[in-house]
C-alpha cells in the first residue's frame, strides 16, 4: 500500500500549479510588450498553452508574420495527437465529456491522468480546471508587474524538473525505463545536431524510443 | 491578420490538436495502440531534456543543473511532490552557494 498522495490531490496538484502559475508571470511580463495588456490575458484565456503562448510571442518579436507563427504552432502541436492518444483508451466518458476535457490535455495533466489509469477523466478534469486557474491568474499577475527578473530562471529550472516527475509517475518496468532513455538520447542528439528541430525533437524522440525494440526488449 | 485573429486561429490549432485524438480521430488499435501507450514515458523524458538545454546553443546554468540532477536523485521514489520538492531545494541551494 503506497501513502503518497494521489495525482489528483492537492499536495501533488498544488506544486504544479505553483510551477505554471510562475511560467504564467514570466509570459505575461513577456507578452505585454509585444501583445498589451487585453490581448496578453486574452490568449492565455483562448490557448491555455505555455509552450504554443512563448512560441507565439518568440515570433513575433523576431518580426514573424501569420502563416510562420500557425505553422510553429501547428508543429508544436504534434504531440497533443500523441499526449491524446496515449490517454483515450483511460477515457470513460461520453463524446461531449470527452470534447470538454479534451480542453484540459495538457503535458502535465496528461502525465497526471496516464498515473491514475482507474481515474483518467476525474484527474484530467480536476488537474486541468487547476492548471488553467493557475496559468491565467499567472498571465496575469505578470501583466501586472508581478514577475521579477529571477522567477524567469526558477521557472526554466522548473520545468525540466516537472517532467522527470511526470515521467517518473508513468515508467513501471525496465523496459519502460530504457524506452526513457532512449528517448531522452534521441532527443538531445537532435537538438544539439539540428537546433531547428526544437519544437519537433522531443516528439520524435518518443515515439522512437516507443517503437518495438525501442527498449531493449 | 490582426493580432486578435491570430490569437483565435492559434487557439483553434490548438483545441483541435488536442481534441483530434481524444474526440474526432478513431482510437488507437492493435499495433498503434501498443505504441501509443509506449510514447507518454519517453516523451516526457524528451521534453524535460528539451526544457533543460532548450534550442542546444547554450548549456543550462549550474542551478538548472542541479535542480535537474536533485530531481533524477529522488525520481525513483515516483512521487512528483518529492521531485518538484528536491528540484527547487537544488537550484536554490546552489544558487545560494555561487
Amino acid at each position: 500500500m503506497s501513502s503518497q498522495p494521489g495525482p489528483a490531490s492537492l499536495p501533488t496538484l498544488a506544486p504544479i500549479a505553483m510551477a505554471i502559475a510562475v511560467f504564467g508571470m514570466v509570459y505575461g511580463a513577456a507578452a505585454q510588450v509585444l501583445l498589451g495588456t487585453w490581448l496578453t490575458l486574452i490568449s492565455s484565456v483562448l490557448i491555455f498553452s505555455g509552450t504554443v503562448q512563448f512560441t507565439m510571442a518568440g515570433l513575433l518579436a523576431a518580426g514573424s508574420g501569420p502563416l510562420a507563427v500557425l505553422w510553429a504552432v501547428f508543429v508544436v502541436n504534434i504531440r497533443n495527437f500523441a499526449l491524446g492518444g496515449a490517454v483515450r483508451p483511460h477515457l470513460t466518458g461520453r463524446r461531449l465529456q470527452r470534447i470538454l476535457v479534451s480542453w484540459f490535455l495538457i503535458d502535465e495533466t496528461v502525465g497526471l491522468a496516464l498515473a491514475a489509469p482507474a481515474d483518467t477523466d476525474r484527474v484530467l478534469l480536476r488537474s486541468g480546471l487547476i492548471a488553467y486557474l493557475a496559468w491565467v491568474v499567472g498571465t496575469a499577475v505578470g501583466v501586472a508587474g508581478g514577475a521579477s527578473v529571477g522567477l524567469e530562471g526558477l521557472a526554466s529550472a522548473v520545468f525540466p524538473v516537472l517532467f522527470i516527475g511526470l515521467a517518473a509517475l508513468i515508467v513501471r518496468t525496465s523496459s519502460g525505463l530504457a524506452r526513457a532513455g532512449v528517448g531522452a538520447l534521441v532527443t538531445l542528439v537532435l537538438l544539439l545536431v539540428s537546433p531547428s528541430l526544437a519544437g519537433l525533437a522531443p516528439i520524435i524522440g518518443g515515439v522512437v524510443a516507443a517503437l518495438p525494440g525501442g527498449g531493449g526488449e | 491578420m490582426s493580432d486578435l485573429a491570430l490569437l483565435f486561429t492559434v487557439a483553434a490549432v490548438t483545441y483541435l490538436s488536442r481534441a483530434a485524438a481524444v474526440v474526432l480521430l478513431p482510437g488507437a488499435r492493435g499495433y498503434l495502440l501498443g505504441l501509443v501507450n509506449r510514447i507518454p514515458a519517453p516523451l516526457f523524458v524528451s521534453l524535460a531534456v528539451f526544457a533543460f538545454v532548450g534550442d542546444g546553443v547554450a548549456l543550462p546554468d549550474a542551478s538548472t543543473t542541479a535542480a535537474a540532477i536533485a530531481a533524477l536523485l529522488v525520481a525513483p521514489r515516483r512521487s512528483l511532490g518529492l521531485t518538484l520538492a528536491a528540484g527547487i531545494v537544488g537550484y536554490v541551494a546552489v544558487g545560494l552557494i555561487l
